[in-house]
């Protein structure tokens, strides 16, 4: 188990600070007036937490008088707020009274607001701790790929990325501490996510529109990765891993310390990743009988290193890290056809992250946090030793909140955020042209507690530009099929007359806002309703708007909602430039929340409706283009289109808008039946549906799943089974896929040695060893997900 | 096949200004000069952009000029110009043909329809028919055309009778793709049998005394441009008598003069011109009045009547080159091929000669390596005012015989003569078009 450690201030260096301070003193307990021994206590506005003793007592001094915002955590309750009146003599005996739950709570720092899995208006699941090292995989995706209302797209195990509701892509944020995490992996499911999870501390998930604390790649929801790389304390700790996973011959090494002096803190982590590529049961290809039983390339070899250190403040710190991380991986789907050459990526990212958290008692400001983060990444396809495309991403980005002391009752603040993104890719595959996206952000974000109610209110503006300067619209590259007989030579066979190449630049300019109301209502003890509702807008990305080339990745020729199909007067559709108005995606949002999370059994159910206006998609053209090169793997199984052009010819898929509709249900149900046992049952649906009628492609299908877990003293143990149920709602052109039922065990075993805690531990997926073909990835006809795997390893800490 | 070219002087705003109805978006939509596939153009990855080239010949007696595709020896355009070309020069890049018509003081251009263009990160090759441009020199005899790295100049030598003075004009592939005229002129204050070299922004001219009894000048001076006009920078001090003949090198601009070369080299953005006086070799009345060089070489190499000398700057030397020509033959051509590894004579007698460099004390030697014998004709029966002419490309020599109405080709490499293009005109002046050095693969964007 990873020791929690908390931030323990000597109490010593607060009595010196007001002559006149007043104090508060209490005593933590739970519902059996039992003390809750090293419950940490928080009050609002002071930057570090106090930790109570074994009797749950805990002192605070050289406060001011008036009423203060206390917030109490401790492992297995339910947190708490409370506002607390000091008067003028001090207040002694102050008796916090806390709620076992079976819930796991901890905090989300994605969001200024205090969020947690039970106390906020909009839904987040947060890992951390050993649920996290329990789940982590090679990739983000499949690291998330088991929380309620979270899939992965599977890109065969190499470039996996979540799916938050059935959205991805430019919807969903990919951030690290907070920050965007710079990458490519927004613009193509094949390439990789720039975090690691195997360093990390927890990994939150912000289901439904986050745009309002993350601008218009947040729509969707954002997955934030934390880590320690800018250390907040100087307590010296430790954790390392060895593991070896059986599937794909993987090899894990991973470290984490923090250390320092006093006042400066230090931060090291490191990991090492090396995997073949993974077996699956029965063939990859079940429509090639040549096709191994393996995923050809999905091979991945990773590595990272982070350093960061932090001057400690009495009110905060500051601090600044830098890190690398280097991946090289396969791309399966991305051959040759029968030549089986492996295509791989390369690729490297160096991130400078700065951040700092202050906190004032006095005057109007309460809490100052900045973050400031320079991003370079780039990544290389290669084929044959060849660098065939080039993606590079450069990107820096700065946030500042500034919350303010209570006013009315209300906390708060302001966030100013800007971000630019210089994006280019260069070769083959360079479907997207050159293009800087800048944006600057204003946002104001509100709460109050009004009696048993928590209103929380946000609004946020802002621009966002984005340049391209050189897009180039070759009139022939698109053409239709209309005799399917036509040969090799058919290139030659076309009309002969003038041809043109146009050439633009394009600038675009949005300002699109975001609306946001929650509430929390604790209606009975124990229990509470969440309501949000949102509006929130989304400029379309460079991809979106300015694509015009053959994406492998997505084994289509995409085309960006710059440009529309036109008609001739013989009826033949031909390409051109949009005559329509660029829109924002708009989304109305609801979400419904309905918690219980006292007692031995608890449960979280949401219920959300989401309809997005001018929602861009791709849509299928009939239309057919080169691909750049001879590469036949296959749009006809990525897009289920009937066609085999297996002489490099690609599918044209267009950028439209529509108006979509996204509603379903997530639901978790927590049963602690013995003090080391707990039942955890969840599932999640959600239907994708074009307001006109027809469904949205690579919808997770219904899911339900059951996790029974024990914790003992020394051994803890889970046992997961998973059904993924068919999903039969599909978009034009895109096959049904068989459900499947995945069968998940952990064991761990953890021995205490001297300050330093061992866990020897097994991990085994997919225990059945069924052939299990996501209807969320691209891939699925060529990669199922991994067969039975089993992993055994060993981690320290301390 | 590829076939793209860019149209010219089109820059025009689409003004596609769109505006949403909440949450401002707009968006704004430049079109820029497009890349323009005429005739049999296609966008597809055949990989076959013609890295033959094509062959110009003009005919005697006529303003029509003739294209042939060499890589299949095909007979690819006749374009009518509006006067009959004296000289004919290929541009920098040899993309374009550059047409002088000396007494109709004009210089017309024609686009070889071959090129490649720099995408930053690759080189796209182009091909297209052949154009004529709309792109023009009008000025009083336009005799020397010089080409630089990147740079033409053309000489206007002015018509003393008519007292109209010499001019010199500097310009490159860009304006002629464009028909640009914002590039500098010139203008002398005396008419002269001149020449002029490009070299960066700086013209290197010759000046002539206006009370001077020859049309040929006698001084060097620097001009450097300024928008539409040159500013005189400097006039060298070094006499140049009965100055004839220009040529650039790596290091160094030269002219020939009576007594030697004038040799003008620069140093730390100084410029500085010393002569190299004419080598005991030299006879009464024997000049340089040709000179040559290559643009990534550090040697001159001089034509005086039939003899060639080496001319080595930089130690200050002319050295007489023996190309061994038979009994009688006089030189009609030399050039450096492409690669500057091979220097080519043709003589009057229907002679190529191959020389090669080999290195010897830091200097390059140049020793023959091939005589080839490209006329079965009696050479006695060439035609009036006609001669042997050649051009060269990347890897072959094309040589134009007015007595057999053909053309040769002969390898540099090897020395054997591939090709033969029979011609229903009697050739007179040719020049290669295409692309120097390796194509680059056509592809799909």
């Amino acid at each position: 188990m990873i020791k929690r450690t908390l931030v323990a201030v000597s109490l010593s260096s607060l009595f010196s600070a007001m002559a006149i301070a007043q104090s508060l003193q209490g005593q933590v307990v739970d519902e059996q007036g039992q003390p809750v021994s090293h419950a940490k206590v928080q009050l609002h506005g002071r930057y570090q937490a106090l930790k109570a003793d074994e009797q749950g007592r805990f002192q605070y001094n050289a406060l001011q008088q008036g009423e203060v915002e206390l917030h109490v955590s401790a492992p297995g309750f339910a947190h708490k707020s409370l506002h607390v009146q000091i008067p003028e003599q001090g207040l002694n005996n102050l008796r916090i009274v806390m709620l076992t739950t079976s819930i796991e709570v901890v905090d989300v720092t994605a969001s200024p607001f205090h969020a947690s899995a039970i106390e906020s208006a909009l839904p987040v699941t947060v890992l951390s701790g050993d649920k996290l090292r329990n789940v982590q995989a090679a990739t983000l995706g499949d690291t998330l790929a088991k929380e309620v209302g979270v899939h992965s797209n599977s890109h065969g195990g190499v470039a996996s990325t979540p799916i938050i509701r059935g959205l991805d892509g430019p919807r969903v944020l990919i951030s690290q501490n907070g920050l965007d995490a710079g990458d490519a992996s927004r613009v193509g499911p094949d390439h990789a996510v720039s975090a690691e999870a195997s360093t990390a501390t927890q990994i939150e998930v912000l289901r439904g529109p986050a745009t309002l604390f993350y601008g218009s790649g947040a729509i969707g929801g954002v997955v934030n990765v934390v880590d320690n790389r800018v250390p907040t304390d100087s307590q010296t700790r430790g954790e390392w891993t060895l593991e070896h996973a059986s599937v794909n011959n993987q090899k894990l090494a991973s470290f984490n310390f923090n250390g320092g002096l006093e006042r400066v803190a230090l931060h090291l982590d490191g990991y090492w990743r090396e995997s073949d590529d993974y077996k699956v049961p029965g063939l990859a290809d079940p429509d090639d009988e040549d096709s191994a039983d393996k995923v050809k390339s999905s091979f991945a070899e990773s590595q990272g290193v982070t350093l960061g250190s932090s001057y400690l403040l009495d009110n905060g710190y500051i601090g600044i890290s830098y890190g690398r991380l280097n991946r090289e991986y396969g791309i399966p789907g991305h051959s040759h056809g029968d030549e089986n050459i492996a295509v791989t990526a390369d690729m490297q990212q160096d991130r400078v992250q700065l951040l700092s958290e202050l906190r004032f008692e006095q005057g109007f400001i309460s809490a100052l946090n900045t973050k400031l983060s320079y991003t370079d990444y780039e990544h290389a396809e290669i084929e044959l030793g060849q660098v065939g495309t080039t993606f590079s991403n450069e990107s820096k980005e700065a946030r500042m909140e500034f919350l303010h002391n209570e006013v009315l009752g209300w906390h708060g603040g302001l966030s100013l955020h800007y971000k630019r993104s210089d994006f280019a890719a260069v070769g083959q595959e360079a479907f997207t042209p050159p293009s800087v996206t800048d944006s600057l952000a204003l946002a104001l974000m509100e709460e109050r507690h009004f009696g048993p109610v928590l209103a929380q209110l946000g609004a946020r503006i802002e621009r966002v530009t984005l340049k391209a300067d050189n897009l180039l619209f070759p009139d022939s590259a698109v053409h239709g099929h209309d005799d399917h007989d036509h040969d090799h030579d058919h290139d030659h066979d076309h009309d002969h007359g003038d041809q043109m190449t146009r050439r633009f630049s394009a600038e675009h300019e949005f300002e699109p806002y975001s609306l946001s109301a929650g509430l929390v209502w604790d209606f009975t003890q124990g229990y509470n309703l969440g309501i949000s509702v949102s509006h929130s807008q989304r400029a379309p990305s460079a991809a979106e708007l300015l694509s015009f080339g053959p994406h492998i990745g997505t084994g289509s020729f995409e085309v960006g909602a710059l440009f529309k199909l036109y008609q001739d007067a013989h009826g033949d559709t031909y390409l051109g430039l949009t005559d329509q108005a660029i829109d924002l995606e708009s989304a109305n949002n609801l979400d419904l929340t309905l918690r219980k999370f006292s007692g031995n059994l608890g449960f979280i159910l949401n219920a959300f409706y989401n309809r997005v206006d001018n929602y861009y998609y791709q849509q299928n053209t009939g239309l057919f283009a080169e691909s750049g090169h001879d590469h036949d793997h296959g749009d006809e199984h990525q897009h289920g289109d009937e066609h085999a052009h297996d002489h490099g010819e690609l599918p044209v898929y267009l950028f439209t808008q529509d108006d979509v509709v996204l509603h379903g249900f997530e639901s978790q149900l927590f049963w602690q039946f013995m003090p080391q046992w707990k039942l955890t049952l969840q599932g999640d649906y959600v239907r994708a549906r074009l307001q006109d009628g027809g469904d949205l492609p690579r919808t997770p299908p219904l899911r339900l799943g059951a996790n029974l877990a024990y914790e003992g003293q020394s051994i803890s143990a889970d046992l997961g089974l998973t059904r993924y149920f068919e999903q039969d709602r599909t978009a034009v052109l895109e096959s049904e896929s068989a459900g499947y039922t995945l069968l998940d065990l952990n064991l761990a075993y953890h021995l205490g040695l001297d300050g330093h805690e061992l866990a020897f531990y097994l991990k085994g997926h997919n225990l059945t060893d069924e052939e299990a073909r996501p209807h969320t990835s691209f891939l699925k006809h060529l990669a199922p997900l991994p067969g039975r795997s089993v992993a055994v390893g060993i981690r320290g800490y301390f | 096949m590829t076939l793209q070219t860019q149209l010219k002087h089109l820059s025009l705003i689409i003004g596609a200004t769109m505006l949403a109805a909440c949450g401002d978006a707009t968006t704004q939509i430049i079109e820029k000069d497009p890349i323009v596939v005429p005739g049999d153009g296609d966008d597809h990855d055949h990989g076959d952009v013609s890295s033959a080239g094509r062959l110009l010949v003009t005919s005697k007696g006529s303003n029509q000029v003739t294209l042939f595709e060499l890589e299949d020896n095909s007979l690819l355009a006749s374009i009518g110009l509006t006067f009959e070309p004296a000289y004919l020069y290929a541009s920098p890049s040899k993309r374009y043909a550059m047409l002088v018509q000396r007494n109709d003081n004009q210089v017309e251009f024609i686009d070889g329809g071959l090129w490649q263009e720099d995408h930053g990160d690759h080189l796209h090759p182009y091909q297209q028919a052949p154009a004529l441009m709309d792109f023009s020199l009008n000025g009083s005899r336009p005799t020397h055309v010089t080409v630089g790295a990147s740079q033409v100049a053309v000489f206007f030598d002015g018509d003393g009778q008519n007292g109209v003075n010499a001019s010199a004009a500097m310009f490159d592939e860009m304006h002629i793709g464009s028909d640009n005229n914002d590039y500098p002129i010139q203008e002398f204050d005396t008419h002269m049998h001149g020449a002029a070299q490009a070299r960066g922004e700086n013209l290197f001219a010759t000046l002539r005394d206006a009370n001077s009894a020859t049309t040929l000048p006698d001084r060097i001076a620097r001009f450097h441009a300024h928008g539409d006009h040159f500013h005189q920078e400097e006039t060298y001090e070094v006499i140049c008598p009965v100055l004839h003949g220009s040529a650039q090198n790596h290091d160094a601009v030269a002219f020939a003069c009576g007594d030697g070369v004038v040799v003008i080299t620069e140093q730390d953005g100084q410029f500085s011109a010393s002569k190299i006086v004419n080598s005991a070799d030299f006879t009464e009345g024997m000049r340089i009045g040709s000179l040559r060089a290559h643009l990534a070489g550090e040697q001159f190499f001089g034509i005086a009547g039939s003899q060639v000398f080496v001319i080595n700057h930089e130690a200050g030397e002319m050295e007489k080159l023996d190309w061994q020509p038979h009994e009688g033959a006089t030189l009609l051509a030399m050039e450096l091929s492409l690669d500057g590894e091979t220097l080519v004579i043709l003589d009057s007698q229907g002679y190529l000669s191959l020389l090669q460099a080999h290195a010897h004390d830091n200097e390059l030697h140049w020793e023959l390596a091939h005589k080839l014998d490209i006329s079965e004709a009696d050479v006695a029966d060439m035609p009036e005012g006609s001669r042997f002419e050649m051009t060269l490309s990347g890897e072959q020599v094309f040589v134009a015989s007015p007595i057999e109405k053909h053309i040769l080709s002969v390898d540099l490499h090897d020395a054997t003569i591939s090709t033969e293009l029979e011609l229903d005109f009697v050739p007179q002046k040719l020049t290669w078009l295409g692309i120097v050095g390796e194509v680059a693969d056509a592809h799909d964007h």
